[in-house]
């Protein structure tokens, strides 16, 4: 079968020149392949870089100075999840709810962000920890925020040949993810809500939402944000109805517009009332028994 | 004793039936090491693959092969007038084999390609020109169809039967509620898709394919190749599941003419994508129903309308309604009931058989209204049912024929409502967090029949040899597709023989060898198949009995085993016949196979426990109880597998399944956008064996394997009703239609 080539680089480095050397045969970066799966193998693709290979990658979690985590973004999300080093609960809880235990065990950080899709899980908890992503190319290496990477459906602003090394999040008091699927494991977001902020008492400070597969991108939500400025239910409800001058959802095969809007309010009239089942711990335990 | 002991000395043996044996492949399963039909090949075979319509509806103006032929490696590319006889069935609106002037619906069959390897052959399936001139679309099965399908119209077959006066009985009840409900085309997903090979042998062809029917899909080769049926032998296992959708799958065909036309091996494995688009489905129904209760709750009439879409041609559409017609006074006792139903014709998927043949659909209807009267009667939903049920040995609703003294409608009832899971609803329901969850628990119940029904002379057989070393083989159907059953043909037979279980072999799926047993379907493979074993190994067991020396004689039946061989009379056919109803009621004795009653039925009923989240419409199951009428379980342990497997099928069809097209053009084309239930989605399953017994089945068995899909979706609608106060009316309940149910209902 004619296909790709691909190579397993064994350092960082060599990842780097490699990429390098492909771009001019365009080539392209890849990790799990889990997306790669499903979009198929573009036979204008030459040549494929591995980035899961090389033996003095970064470790899944690094915990650096002024609470900054410092999460890879080649390793498997699974290993994330699993590191001694805790990661902010946003980002915890998206990986419970992404894919399945086999997918888990392949994806990566790199490539949902690289993926840019609007549903993709792994990036409105980095939008609400202010995350700053690693890139590396033979030019060098540079840093640049999440929300300056995402640029449309499949579309991010990362240079050719460059890839993601590592994504820094900021340390925040409080957060969260929650995932509205149409089943509790292998489902693509209908709607996603991440959410961080700080609390005294019941007034917070410093919010940020993001949404996620009711734009173009994920997207923050400013009006929804300005309107949230406590856990009441009435400031949540006004907060919910706000959230929609922030997004422009469309019809397609998963839902109608309408309903992305009325369930993005939904998941937001759910933080007046933290549950277990809202945060996602239920869906984790569930999705750890059936592996 | 009067038999001989199975080994010498040996005297106490526990009987087989009743015992959970485990499956003779079942660790070839669980370890990978099964051959599956799919899986099989020899060296030099050819492959194939297929050249299917883009378009619902078109007239093929021209076939241009010439490409596709041309491509090295290409060995055939077959069209319809490669087809000896085109057409699988007698029916002119039977499919094709191979579209020849007009393509009915998006993946229909044009072109077979056999090539030297995969890849080329799908290349070459690319490369036939088709011309079409797209015709208008017939998108559902309305009376306004802008065009005709076949010659007469769109009405593929209507039945309609009346008992007492439905109108009147209506008119005088204290309540009447109507319920319009509409029910989805399901996939039947079956792990293995269909495919397989074929040989074409010393002027024999021989397919091993996955089949529900393997004399009816002999049937259909030798008729289109106009072969003798005796040069055609199909081995129909082992294959990764059926659920109805291998009782007119082409592809046993498709390989035989790939193989009859080359004289070569051929294998041919259809892709999921192209499974789900050419594969039949559940037909879809739009049902409407009426009943009338009086104050007491005492059910005056059932009133059901039934509009079902059978796609493009006749496969088991006719035979569906007439299920549906059947059950749709489900197991419920009145003097007035009616049905009125219509099959029709679309440009939309082909529906056929599957699991529950016609009953979900008309039963979410039934259940939906009878669980609406209940509510607003003010009465409990279970005494509602219980005071209104069939009993064993009563008269059939709507065409009063008698039932089998083994129907155990209320003790499945009982059983279910007697689980914690139902009396602690309202303890249960008020523990609801005052976030968006809200819980509410539902119940629901059904009725199948088990076989063809009365008329059809449904006959299953069995053939059976000693061997000179004391080895018994048995070939016998209904075949094998996944639920065991071969383990339990072979319980029974160790217990009628009262031999050594190891000792007994039984082979099924192998048209040459098994005789006749018709199809692994409507529930009778148990009951049939395994009243076929009994009696040939009765047969044997009488011979036994009579050469026999007392016990502890020392003699064994590896002696007897050798004499009968010795003396000619070492083998055994029997046949069984599956009764038909003691009296048929109403229905006139010269069309009994038009409505064809059962005399035996299965039951089930469930309960399910659920939460709704109000702001979402997400549904969260917590637990369902299926409580079963199986007569006696054979096997329990695969009993309580098909009931599980049933409500995870009947969990898909509630809450995820539904295959949409635009126009005729499906759009849920693969699994990622077409949704079954995985793992965390289906809750713990409490399956209850309710204790009965059919005196015409083996041992006391009958079937269940349908009957357990049917009340999971009523009793999840059930439960979300009671959760929220919306009552579903459309399946699947996916989030988004219980939303607006919900808004619509906050907005009032
Ligand atoms: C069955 C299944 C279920 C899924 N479920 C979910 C789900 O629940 N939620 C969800 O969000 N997604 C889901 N996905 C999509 C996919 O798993 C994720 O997007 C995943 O994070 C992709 O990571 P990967 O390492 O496999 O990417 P790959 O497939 O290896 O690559 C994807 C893209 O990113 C590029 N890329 C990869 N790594 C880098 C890097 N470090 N730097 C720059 N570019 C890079 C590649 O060139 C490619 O264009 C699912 C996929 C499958 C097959």
């Amino acid at each position: 079968m004619i296909g790709p080539t691909l190579s397993r680089p064994r350092l960082v480095r060599a990842a780097t020149t490699q990429l390098a050397d492909a771009l001019c045969a365009r080539g392209r970066p890849v990790a799990g392949a889990t997306d790669l799966l499903i979009h198929g193998l573009d036979t204008a693709t030459p040549e494929l870089v591995d980035l899961t290979a090389m033996s003095d990658a970064r470790p899944p979690v690094e915990q650096l100075s002024g609470g900054v985590t410092r999460v890879s973004a080649t390793a498997p999300i699974s290993a994330i999840a699993r590191a001694p080093v805790p990661i902010p609960a946003a980002l915890a809880q998206a990986i419970a709810q992404f894919a399945s235990p086999q997918i888990r065990n392949r994806a990566t950080l790199g490539g949902n962000i690289a993926n840019a899709s609007p549903a993709a899980d792994l990036v409105p908890p980095l939008v609400v920890t202010d995350a700053v992503l690693g890139l590396r190319s033979a030019d060098g290496a540079r840093s640049v925020p999440i929300s300056d990477v995402l640029a449309g459906p499949g579309r991010t602003t990362l240079r050719a040949g460059e890839w993601i090394d590592y994504v820094d999040l900021h340390p925040v008091e409080h957060s969260g993810f929650r995932k509205l699927g149409y089943r509790r494991a292998l489902a693509i977001a209908v709607v996603s809500l991440a959410w961080s902020w700080s609390a005294t008492g019941t007034r917070l400070r410093d919010v940020r939402l993001a949404a996620g597969a009711v734009a173009p991108t994920v997207v923050r939500c400013p009006h929804a944000e300005a309107a949230l400025t406590e856990l009441t239910p009435a400031v949540v409800a006004t907060a919910a109805t706000a959230i929609h001058q922030d997004i422009a959802p469309i019809d397609d095969l998963r839902a109608h517009a309408w309903y992305r809007r009325d369930a993005l309010s939904g998941l937001v009239r759910e933080l007046a009332a933290p549950t277990e089942e809202q945060t996602g711990t239920q869906l984790s335990e569930r999705n750890t028994t059936a592996s | 004793m009067t038999w001989p002991a199975t080994r010498p000395g040996a005297a106490v043996r526990s009987s087989a039936v009743g015992r959970s044996l485990p499956s003779e492949d079942s660790a070839a399963i669980v370890s990978g090491a099964l051959e599956y039909v799919t899986d099989r090949q020899v060296d030099g075979m050819l492959h194939g693959a297929v050249h299917r319509s883009p378009h619902p509806h078109a007239r093929i103006v021209d076939v241009d092969t010439s490409r596709a032929a041309a491509e090295p490696g290409v060995v055939a590319v077959l069209t319809a007038s490669d087809v000896p006889f085109n057409r699988l069935g007698s029916d002119p609106h039977n499919p094709p084999v191979l579209a020849g002037d007009v393509v009915r619906q998006v993946g229909e069959a044009v072109a077979l390609i056999a090539a030297v390897d995969f890849p080329t052959a799908r290349r070459a399936a690319a490369l036939v020109d088709v011309t079409y001139e797209p015709l208008p679309v017939v998108t559902g099965a309305d009376a306004d169809a802008p065009t005709s399908l076949h010659p007469g119209g769109n009405v593929a077959g209507t039945i309609a039967f009346e008992s007492g006066d439905v109108e009147a009985a209506l008119a005088d009840s204290a309540v009447v509620v109507d319920v319009d409900t509409t029910t989805s085309a399901q996939e039947h997903v079956a792990i293995e898709t269909p495919g397989g090979m074929a040989e074409w042998d010393l002027g024999k062809i021989t397919v091993w394919c996955g089949s529900q029917n393997p004399g009816l899909h002999r049937r259909f080769i030798a008729q289109a190749l106009q072969l003798p049926l005796d040069d055609v032998r199909l081995v129909s296992n082992p294959v990764g599941g059926a659920f109805g959708s291998r009782n007119d799958d082409p592809a046993p065909v498709y390989l035989a003419l790939l193989a009859w036309s080359t004289k070569r091996p051929i294998h041919l494995h259809l892709s999921r994508t192209e499974t789900i688009i050419a594969g039949p489905k559940r037909h879809p129904y739009r049902t409407r129903v009426r009943v009338g209760f009086d104050r007491s709750g005492s059910l005056r009439a059932i009133d059901s309308h039934a509009v079902a879409d059978t796609g493009p041609y006749v496969t088991a559409g006719r035979n569906v309604l007439k299920t549906s017609a059947e059950l749709s006074s489900g197991p419920y006792a009145t003097a007035n009931a009616r049905f009125d139903g219509t099959v029709r014709y679309s440009n939309n998927a082909n529906a056929g058989a599957f699991r529950g043949f016609g009953v979900p659909q008309v039963a979410f209807g039934l259940e939906t209204a009878i669980s609406a009267a209940a509510a607003e009667l003010g009465l409990d939903p279970v005494d509602v049912r219980r005071r209104n049920l069939l009993r064993p040995g009563g008269r059939h609703s709507l065409y009063g024929h008698t039932v089998s003294r083994s129907l155990r409608a209320l003790e499945t009832l009982d059983a279910a409502a007697a689980h914690p899971w139902w009396h602690e609803r309202d303890a249960w329901a008020a523990e609801s967090t005052p976030g968006p969850w809200r819980r509410g628990t539902g119940i629901a119940m059904a009725m199948k029949g088990v076989g063809m029904g009365s008329g059809k002379g449904d006959t299953a057989r069995a053939r059976l040899i000693v061997s000179a070393n004391g080895e018994v083989n048995i070939w016998a159907g209904p075949n094998h597709t996944g639920q065991a059953i071969a383990t339990a043909y072979r319980q029974v037979a160790a217990d009628t023989l009262a031999i050594d279980y190891d000792r007994i072999h039984v082979h099924v799926g192998d048209s040459e060898l098994v005789p006749e047993s018709g199809a692994t379907a409507a529930s009778r493979s148990m009951y049939a198949g395994g009243s076929a074993v009994q009696l040939v190994c009765r047969k044997l067991r009488a011979v036994l009995d009579e050469s026999a020396v007392v016990e502890g004689s020392g003699v064994s039946f590896d002696d007897v085993a050798a004499r009968l061989v010795a003396t000619g009379r070492a083998e055994y056919d029997a046949e069984f016949v599956l009764p038909d109803v003691e009296d048929i009621g109403r229905i006139p004795a010269d069309s009994l196979a038009d409505y064809a009653p059962h005399a035996v039925y299965g039951c089930s009923t469930q309960v399910v426990r659920l939460e709704v989240n109000v702001y979402t419409g997400e549904v969260r199951l917590h637990g369902v109880v299926c409580a079963v009428d199986a007569g006696v379980a054979v096997n329990p342990g695969t009993t309580v597998g098909q009931a599980e497997g049933g409500v995870a099928q009947g969990i898909g069809f509630a809450l995820f399944e539904e295959y949409r097209l635009d126009d005729g053009v499906p759009v849920t084309t693969s699994l990622e956008n077409y949704l079954i239930p995985t793992a965390v989605d289906v809750p713990p399953i409490e399956t209850i064996l309710v204790s009965g017994h059919e005196e015409t089945g083996p041992f006391g068995a009958k079937g269940m394997s349908e009957v357990v899909v049917v009340p999971t979706a009523p009793a999840i609608a059930a439960a979300i009703g009671t959760a929220t106060g919306f009552w579903p009316r459309q399946l699947p309940m996916t989030p988004e239609r219980l939303r607006a149910g919900l808004a619509a209902l906050e907005a009032a």
